[in-house]
């Protein structure tokens, strides 16, 4: 199997994959400076090109061969969103994102928040990134630490053995042995899901080392309990999607809470109810919150401004 | 090479623009092979001076990533790039009949999570991917932005992407 690329740069190469089939393609030069940036895009690129032609061959025998322009005028293409950012562009664009999302914390420290429904994407100074779902907040203390104060969020960084990033949240600590992984700490608790590399929970007490597709929960109990999750459901959220293997509804509710940007609560013996199973949240937070309800056989009912969910049988709320 | 009378107007394009293919091949990891991609390109389109091509320039960028490609594809035994699960005949433990059986519960999985993303994720992806059509053109034909059909395609290939990987995991 090809080495393992990070998300977000698999993203970026997906990215690429798809512009380059588009007949109207022009931008060549622009891709060859994306694959020198980085010897990792090269690599990202190809197995990101592995994927669309595995995955299209099984629609048609064969893969398609990219499409040569024929001889009829092709319109001219609207000009792109920026793309993630990379590599090399990471320091000239970190001066925008601190000046933007910045909330000023304590010295030498600033605040990033999202609202619920939100996403954002940080660059930090050590050539890191970090990825808020909504209703997020996360403070950088310096340049190799961070302190997730609520939420979740997706960290991509930048292995350094003799100065290891450090991840604070809620009296945990959790130290990066590799690169990316995932952090959610909300009202059902703590929860890590590690992506790429490893990462070691409470290094100067229960020392707990997660492996790719570890994923640590810490209940209110605060006994921590490791499962095993598949690597490329990790941030999911990022794409609109959430993947459950054996969750419970109240970690579902507060998922969609964060990502829909309206409360979703769940009543009394519904809590529990264990669900597995992959949720798009597209399509508005009333048709996501009426398809929870269906596939967990509870019933979805406004709450205020938020949703609520509730066992069939049971009383109305 | 000299621009003589015998060489196509694609190819003295292709000798002024040298230098950019080389730096793309070289960058899109042809290693020593990008010389000889490029002599592949020139007797390639040695041929086709009759049709007029809008794009001269693009034109070459695309045919040099398409010899490239197929010079990788061609060089697959050698290891790097392998899909053995797609390509189950490299082993010799799944019958004949128990392949066929997996490419197309496979395929069925595919259509059900491009479905899963919204009928119109699904037809996006069709026509851009399997029919062909810019998104340009996809954009117009549903009467949404050029913006939208980007955000449905990478819905799409990031989908599919990820069931590779479980696929390739299994």
């Amino acid at each position: 199997m090809n080495g393992q690329v990070s998300e977000l740069l698999a993203e970026d190469a997906r990215g690429w994959v798809i512009r380059l089939q588009d007949s109207a393609f022009a931008d060549w030069d622009a891709f060859a400076d994306w694959l020198e940036r980085d010897p990792a895009h090269l690599q990202a690129y190809n197995q990101a090109l592995d994927a669309d032609e595995a995955m299209a061959g099984l629609f048609q025998l064969a893969p398609a061969p990219v499409v040569v322009p024929e001889a009829e005028p092709v319109a001219p293409r609207a000009p792109r969103r920026l793309f993630l950012i990379s590599g090399g562009a990471v320091a000239a664009a970190l001066a925008v994102v601190v000046g933007w999302s910045s909330l000023g914390s304590g010295p030498g420290g600033h605040e990033y928040a999202t609202r619920a429904g939100e996403r954002r994407e940080v660059a930090l100074a050590d050539g890191s990134r970090m990825v808020l779902n909504g209703a997020t907040r996360v403070a950088v203390l310096d340049k190799r630490s961070a302190e997730l104060i609520e939420g979740e969020a997706l960290f991509e960084v930048r292995h350094d053995a003799a100065n290891p990033f450090i991840v604070k949240t809620g009296g945990v600590t959790l130290q990066d042995a590799g690169t990316v992984f995932n952090v959610v700490r909300d009202e059902t608790g703590l929860r890590v899901s590690v992506a790429e590399g490893a990462v070691i929970y409470q290094p100067q007490a229960e020392a707990v080392r997660l492996s790719p597709g570890d994923s640590l929960s810490v209940a209110g109990s605060g006994r921590p309990e490791v499962s095993r999750t598949i690597v490329t459901d990790i941030g999911a959220w990022r794409g609109g999607q959430l993947v459950y293997r054996n969750a419970t509804l109240e970690r579902v509710a507060a998922d969609l809470s964060r990502n829909l940007g309206v409360k979703v609560r769940v009543g009394k013996g519904t809590e529990a109810i264990p669900f597995t199973g992959t949720i798009s949240t597209q399509g508005g937070p009333g048709a996501v919150v009426e398809r929870i309800a269906a596939l967990t056989g509870t019933r979805a009912t406004r709450a205020g401004n938020g949703w609520m969910l509730d066992a069939i049988d049971g009383a109305p709320h | 090479m000299t621009a003589t009378s015998s060489i196509s107007g694609l190819q003295r394009v292709l000798e002024d623009e040298r230098p950019r293919l080389l730096r793309f091949l070289a960058a899109r990891g042809a290693g020593d092979d990008a010389e000889d991609v490029l002599q592949d390109l020139w007797h390639k389109i040695s041929g086709t001076e009759a049709r007029p091509v809008s794009d001269p320039i693009s034109y070459l960028f695309r045919a040099a990533e398409n010899v490239l490609r197929d010079r990788q594809r061609a060089n697959l035994s050698r290891g790097r790039r392998q899909h053995e699960w797609q390509d189950l005949a490299a082993s010799d433990h799944a019958p004949q009949g128990e392949r066929v059986l997996i490419a197309r519960e496979r395929l069925r999985e595919a259509e059900t999570t491009l479905l899963a993303l919204g009928p119109r994720v699904d037809q996006v992806f069709r026509r851009y991917r399997l029919e062909g059509l810019g998104q340009a053109a996809i954009a117009r034909e549903l009467g949404i932005s050029l913006s939208s059909v980007e955000k449905d395609l990478q819905k799409a290939y990031r989908a599919l992407a990820q069931l590779k990987d479980r696929f390739d995991a299994e």
